[in-house]
């Protein structure tokens, strides 16, 4: 950090990256949305509420969750393939579903099943909220019935001072960084995930800048669908 | 990774070959062919018989000198995968494999992109000809083994004759027999050493048909094509590297022509299976 | 893919048709309108994404990387030639059916009709194979019409290796066009760093990646790149573009 306490991109500690999203931007997808949070840039497609692939998944009195996750070959620097089960990929898939399960109110589409398809385009750091805020955007062009947005934001600690919404260079020279996913209006957290050594003393302030920055992302979610459903209203008014 | 087998040594070279002094690789300068005995338009000989394979429910091999491949159909039999939603409609399911001495090179155990590629390829040639609507929930598979490997194109036409014979052996109902034939263009004449001159890229290249592997490597492009001769009916083209048009819809034209002929020779395999079936009895 | 549609829409499609005109308002030979942007993914060398209004939409990369040279043991061929990776992906995002393996054998038959294209490579086993025109009309481009020999570094030791990947996000029909397309404007996007040899005597050569955004080579051949067009045959007549 440099001594104007501005981070490596110019930002200040508290300070998002710029944030565009737009809904419905597949065909084929009962809801879709493309997220870019400032270089990182996922693509989510909500199918369903459908009939259950696999018999043998099928729950009688609510829907199931299904969450796939893919990264583009060329998204980071050096071109690396990734297989379909590389465990990372799932991993993630299973953070996903278990911060969306508490939200989606699942008793009203009993025996069937909601596929969530994410796919990283580029990434910058930050690939799980970055996700997480697409697929909230995606279920809720899906017209799927949840409780609240779930919104996702990372916290870390760079250089003795704690920042939020990481790049990938902040990510990578070993810093502690924490993200949770949270609902905006009832202030709960549906994910917290963090995978290195932090000071107990800290994480309280990190996770403080995180729930404001989730606040932030909020925001910016409803325009997006405020924005989205008065274009429709206007369409439809014509 | 291959877990079934003893993997042989991570590195091995291909042993050095002593050609006798005299000795002269065939090139396209030579403005014939490999096989001094063929003409451009000439394909090899095709031996093809049927019922080789006891055990399927129709079979056959079919050897065009050295590209020798063996076919077996097993169905239809009922589709039974647990969780797989009714279909109208049959599926047909091909693969096709390279035994690991058929080229030149080692081949492996594990069905790598090319022999995907090629069984995503027959099943395209051949399922305009089977009725698979007329076989609701089943499935015919049809398993090739090459042999020995002699040119790439004459493979996939190989195999699509092989098949469709097979299927016919086995009784499936077809609208009529699938003939497959290759095709490539080679640049021939003493000019194309200099490639800078202008005359020698204007010059047309030349349609050997069913081109083995020595010529294979001097080719432009190649076409397979696969054709139901009584329906006069195309059920696929493959065409890889470049030509003009004029070049492709002539090779298609003299492709045609082979099927025809091929067709005889699958016709006489055919019947020969009943002759023979009516003597055993 | 296909969606279940009733008869009547069936034969309102199919006599459409023969009147020549087609459930959109198109004529019979007319294209969908295509969008294509470049430069839209920072991290590649190159990129473009194609839209093909109602619905096909599909990213095209390119990344050129270092690598060594991939000489043919038995011709000696290759040596002094660059090469192209290629790889379709279809994201489960584009239709339902892709999720899972469901995708697999659509994403091999593209891959490998692509490498076949711009490589001419599949012929010969895969991944190991050089070029198969071993020294014969020493075309100076390749098939795919991308000069290959630009992309040698140093013959016999390094190449430059161009990573070709698309990704299929929509699917509404048409995807070969729309990969062909992509690929070519992708291609013409791709800017490649300059390079330094420096002999060292003893047939020993070291070289430099000159480190400059502003000089950069382009992709030589690039304007002889092929492109595709879908014809579908719905009862006598032909149409370009349809929908699935």
């Amino acid at each position: 950090m440099a001594l104007t306490g501005l981070r490596i991109d110019g930002r200040r500690p508290g300070e998002l990256r710029k944030i565009t999203s737009t809904t419905s931007v597949l065909s084929q997808a009962d809801g879709s949305a493309y997220l870019e949070h400032g270089n990182t840039k996922v693509l989510a497609a909500v199918y369903g509420p459908r009939e259950a692939r696999h018999r043998a998944l099928v729950v009688h009195d609510r829907a199931i969750l299904n969450v796939e996750f893919n990264v583009a070959p060329f998204s980071t620097g050096e071109r690396r393939r990734r297989t379909k089960n590389d465990k990372r990929l799932l991993e993630m898939a299973s953070f996903i579903k278990q911060s969306f399960e508490p939200v989606v109110i699942a008793a009203l589409y009993p025996r069937s099943q909601i596929d969530i398809y994410l796919q990283i385009i580029q990434q910058d750091g930050g690939i799980l909220q970055a996700c997480i805020n697409a697929a909230t955007l995606a279920l809720i062009d899906a017209g799927i019935a949840m409780t609240d947005y779930v919104c996702a934001c990372t916290a870390g600690w760079v250089e003795r001072e704690a920042v939020i919404d990481l790049n990938h260079i902040e990510e990578s020279s070993d810093t502690s960084e924490v993200t949770i996913a949270m609902l905006p209006k009832s202030n709960k957290v549906t994910l917290a995930q963090m995978e290195s050594r932090l000071h107990v003393d800290k994480l309280e302030e990190l996770l403080s800048l995180a729930s404001e920055g989730c606040k932030q992302i909020h925001q910016v979610l409803d325009k997006t669908i405020r924005d989205r459903a008065e274009d429709l209203a206007q369409k439809m008014a014509v | 990774m291959d877990r079934k087998r003893v993997p042989g040594p991570e590195l091995s070279v291909a042993p050095l070959v002593e050609y006798p002094s005299d000795f002269k690789r065939w090139t396209p300068l030579d403005e014939i062919r490999h096989d001094p005995k063929r003409q451009p338009e000439d394909m090899r000989p095709i031996y093809l018989k049927t019922g080789l394979i006891s055990q399927a429910n129709g079979s056959a091999y079919i050897e065009l000198e050295k590209t020798k491949l063996a076919c077996g159909v097993y169905g239809p039999r009922p589709v039974k995968k647990v969780g797989q939603v009714f279909s109208g409609k049959g599926v047909l399911y091909c693969e096709i494999k390279f035994a690991t001495f058929s080229c030149a090179k080692r081949r492996t155990n594990i069905r790598d992109p090319q022999e995907r590629e090629l069984s995503q390829i027959l099943s395209q040639a051949l399922s305009p000809a089977i009725q698979l609507d007329k076989l609701p929930k089943s499935a015919i598979d049809i398993y090739i083994t090459v042999l020995e490997s002699d040119g790439w194109g004459s493979c996939v036409a190989a195999a699509i004759t092989a098949a469709s014979v097979a299927l016919a052996h086995a009784g499936i109902e077809m609208l009529d027999l699938v003939a497959g034939c290759s095709a490539a263009y080679i640049q021939t004449g003493p000019s194309i050493s200099s490639s800078k001159d202008s005359i020698a890229a204007s010059r047309p290249p030349q349609i050997f048909m069913d081109a083995d592997l020595e010529e294979e490597k001097y080719e432009q492009g190649a076409i397979v094509l696969a054709y139901m001769p009584s329906l006069n009916e195309v059920t696929h083209v493959l065409q890889s590297g470049k030509a003009e048009g004029s070049i492709i819809s002539q090779s298609v034209e003299h492709c045609m022509e082979a099927c025809n002929k091929i067709y005889a020779v699958m016709h006489h395999a055919l019947l020969e299976s009943i002759n023979d079936n009516k003597e055993a009895l | 893919m296909p969606s279940l549609i009733s008869p009547a829409e069936r034969d309102y499609i199919l006599k459409g048709i023969e009147c020549n005109v087609r459930a959109d308002g198109r004529q019979r030979p007319d294209y969908r309108e295509v969008t294509i942007e470049t430069g839209v993914v920072s991290q590649t060398s190159g990129s473009a994404r194609v839209r093909i209004a109602g619905g096909t939409d599909v990213l095209v990369s390119v990344k050129a990387e270092i690598g060594p040279v991939q000489v043919d043991p038995e011709t000696g061929d290759g040596a002094d030639k660059g090469q192209i990776v290629c790889n379709v992906e279809c994201a489960p995002s584009a239709s339902q059916q892709f999720e899972g393996r469901g995708a697999d054998d659509l994403n091999n038959e593209l891959t490998q009709m692509m490498s076949r294209f711009l490589s001419h490579n599949t012929n010969t086993p895969a991944h190991k194979s050089s070029s198969t025109e071993a020294g014969a009309p020493a075309a100076p481009a390749g098939p795919g019409g991308i000069n290959l020999s630009k992309l040698c570094i140093i013959p016999g030791q390094q190449c430059w290796v161009l990573f070709v990947d698309a990704l299929v996000m929509d699917y509404g029909g048409n995807l070969m066009d729309a990969i062909f397309m992509g690929t070519r404007a992708a291609i013409y996007d791709t800017r490649i760093p300059k390079t330094e040899v420096q002999d060292l005597g003893d047939g020993q050569f070291e070289f430099e990646v000159l480190d400059d955004a502003e000089d950069t080579d382009i992709v030589e051949g690039r304007e002889d790149m092929p492109i595709c067009v879908t014809l579908n045959k719905v009862s006598d007549h032909f149409t370009i573009l349809s929908l699935e």
